[in-house]
């Protein structure tokens, strides 16, 4: 129960160090103007009880956006995940970390008629790693919570021993004054690393999700509808997820809550882990 | 309004996708069938409770022969040797020294090589088995009608040693063979766990209701009372990794569920004996290690095996002699340390041997004495709660072997 509690403490310590400045998918960040820097931050939570123990994840990001000029951006992402398990009775109470894999986007912006877009280009580092000495186990469960946090939009962020070179595409625009859509994609091409090199393929994830929003003042409603094809995956191929959003502006700031429900295996659905996932963000332009 | 019943549209679609699952609880199946493989995949995921690797999925699943395995096993060799009476000149083979100290040891037949020996064990007894450097599953085909329980719990083991893969190293203690024992019974004991899990979910029985004690102790049993009549007790005593080690992670699961299981990773037994105590749930005392100083027994004599042999080959050392069996078992209860020399003239092609095992007791010390005296190739002494187990030709009789320790 210490741990439990140890735990609680570290992750909300994380939280408002990471939430002072703020959101997490550092493309979605928009710098107030050439030169100027936007940053954000994301703590993403799921838990699950199940009688004789339980499980906590807890994975902080920051992410930060540089305006080169009008067109041009930089967006970096990076994150850790915090992996807390608990018993009811005997020994088990334990504690993983793990470093995130850090991430770099080349963006830019542009209109098409009506519709703006942002398409960019961009890797990230194989820095997340399993201890393979005995506590890989615990390791690897606190890898696969933070990937699936976010239906595996963006795996290339937890995914240990795995470099990526990534792409992006958002198209959005207006349905009605008070109505927008959001049309995404971010193709990932997987390269193993350390000991997976030589022994692992190169893999493709292909996520894509179309974002339906409407706005009453400074209160924005979303609901996310998310698939993510990989090709190569056994026995699913596709992930599924919907994911209602909530965000409130405060001026060049912004607040925002979102849950991610992954509808289908392999981390939903009747057969899959069921993992879910809580996310509370914020961020705004300097 | 029109925006809302959007989003109501696509809630209702979520909804709509999520119900056309499939079954949570696994269900008997044929597993030559790829949504059996699936299902049995998912219920590991579940049992296990680590969450879903995108880059861990699924491993291919094959099934094979009986024949198919010997082959394989014997990598191209004849499943049989030549008959001399078939004409021509039988090349030599050339004398393994490991074979040859495992003989004298009484650990393996006379009659066969170590690596037969290990042939013969495997495919009388392996059903299926997961390999690493394939990253794929074989399923033996013995010929028998197809039993869908049984099979789908030995898939579950065998996806269980496919988890591991990505999560611990293939020797997790050391490479000794006290050390392989150890890992091997971590590693199967914990594929034994969540098969033994599965097969109550088949039998729709609440785990916890389940005498699991009296289960792994009469696993235990029975193969401690075929032991004494194995032809290989080094390869029979191997066997024991299932029960032992499942019987610890059992215990653990019963307490603390998959983070007891989790955490065991960090804390497991570093040999034999201390899965074959936690079994018997009998202390263990600490006792120096050994540290020897070996000199070759003469010149020319190159050591070509070190090893720490550990209690469960200890006892099956003890328990193929004519010492009984509960006292082999006894006697490997008291073991705490042991070393193991084997060098080798490859002119003369002589080969010799010395074990000297450490114990928490003199009269341990006299039972593992005794065994080893009743070996035509052995000298034996007790030195304080050491025995000392020198197996030579007759001219190197004198070889005090590892007697100089402290």
């Amino acid at each position: 129960m210490r741990v439990r509690q140890n735990f609680f403490a570290i992750a909300l310590l994380a939280f408002l160090l990471t939430a002072s400045s703020a959101h997490a998918e550092a493309a979605d960040l928009t710098p107030a103007g050439p030169g100027r820097f936007a940053l954000g931050g994301e703590l993403g939570y799921f838990s699950q009880d199940r009688g004789q123990d339980a499980l906590h994840v807890f994975a902080p990001r920051l992410a930060a956006h540089y305006a080169v000029d009008a067109r041009w951006s930089i967006a970096f992402d990076f994150g850790v995940v915090m992996l807390a398990q608990s018993v009811e009775t005997g020994t088990g109470d334990d504690f993983a970390f793990g470093l995130g894999n850090p991430t770099g986007l080349l963006l830019y912006r542009g209109e098409l008629g009506a519709l703006r877009y942002r398409v960019g280009l961009g890797g990230a580092a194989p820095v997340a790693r399993i201890d393979r000495d005995g506590s890989g186990r615990l390791r690897r469960t606190a890898y696969n919570g933070a990937q699936a946090l976010s239906g595996l939009w963006d795996v290339w962020l937890f995914a240990p021993a795995r470099g990526a070179v990534l792409g992006f595409g958002k198209l959005e625009g207006d349905l009605h004054p008070e109505a927008q859509f959001e049309l995404e994609v971010a193709p990932a091409l997987m390269i193993p690393a350390y000991e997976a090199f030589g022994s692992d393929s190169l893999e493709t994830f292909l996520p894509a999700a179309l974002t339906l929003s409407t706005a009453k003042g400074p209160v924005r409603f979303g609901l996310r509808f998310q698939a993510v094809l990989m090709p190569a995956s056994e026995p699913d191929a596709l992930q599924l997820a919907l994911e209602p959003q909530l965000k409130v502006d405060l001026g060049s700031a912004f607040v925002e809550a979102r849950y991610t429900a992954n509808l289908d295996e392999p981390l939903g659905g009747e057969r899959g882990p069921r993992i879910w996932g809580l996310h509370l963000a914020a961020g705004g332009a300097l | 309004m029109k925006r809302f019943a959007t989003i109501a549209w696509f809630a209702l679609l979520a909804s709509a996708l999520t119900a056309c699952g499939r079954r949570a609880e696994l269900e008997a199946c044929n597993i030559a069938d790829a949504s059996c493989q699936e299902d049995v995949y998912y219920a590991v995921v579940r049992l296990r409770g680590d969450g879903w690797d995108p880059f861990d999925g699924l491993p291919p699943i094959r099934t094979i022969t009986l024949e198919q395995y010997r082959d394989e096993l014997l990598g191209g060799r004849p499943r049989t040797p030549p008959d001399p009476d078939d004409g021509g000149e039988e090349e030599p083979e050339p004398v393994d020294p490991w074979g040859v100290a495992l003989q004298w040891l009484g650990l393996i037949t006379t009659e066969t090589s170590s690596e037969q020996a290990s042939v013969d064990n495997r495919v009388s007894n392996v059903a299926a088995y997961y390999s690493s450097r394939e990253q794929r599953v074989t399923v033996i085909d013995r010929g028998q009608e197809r039993n869908d329980l049984a099979d789908t719990t030995l898939l579950v083991h065998e996806l269980v040693h496919a988890f591991q893969d990505n999560e611990v190293r293939a020797a997790p203690v050391d490479r000794t063979t006290d050390g392989g024992f150890a890992g091997r019974a971590w590693i199967e004991g914990e594929a034994v766990l969540y098969e033994n899990l599965a097969r109550a979910e088949l039998d729709q029985v609440a785990p916890e209701h389940l005498d699991w004690e009296g289960y792994y102790e009469r696993w235990i049993e029975n193969l401690r009372r075929n032991l004494p009549q194995e032809k290989s007790p080094y390869y029979a005593a191997s066997w024991f990794v299932y029960p032992l080690g499942a019987d610890r992670l059992m215990s653990r699961w019963l307490e603390g569920g998959n983070a007891a299981v989790r955490a065991l990773g960090t804390d497991i037994p570093r040999s034999a004996v201390g899965y074959m105590a936690a079994h018997a749930d009998v202390p263990i005392d600490d006792a120096p290690a050994l540290r020897c100083r070996v000199e070759p027994p003469a010149e020319g004599f190159a050591r070509v095996g070190y090893d720490r042999f550990g209690a469960m080959q200890l006892y099956a050392f003890v328990a193929g002699s004519a010492v009984a069996e509960a006292d082999a078992w006894r006697a490997a209860l008291a073991w705490r340390d042991d070393l193991l020399w084997v060098y080798f003239d490859e002119d003369a092609e002589q080969v010799a041997v010395s074990w000297r095992i450490r114990l928490a007791s003199e009269d341990a010390a006299d039972t593992v004495v005794e065994a080893a005296r009743g070996l035509p190739m052995l000298r034996a002494e007790r030195d304080g709660r050491d025995a000392v187990i020198v197996g030579s030709e007759a001219d190197l009789e004198d070889w005090p072997g590892a007697a100089e320790c402290d």
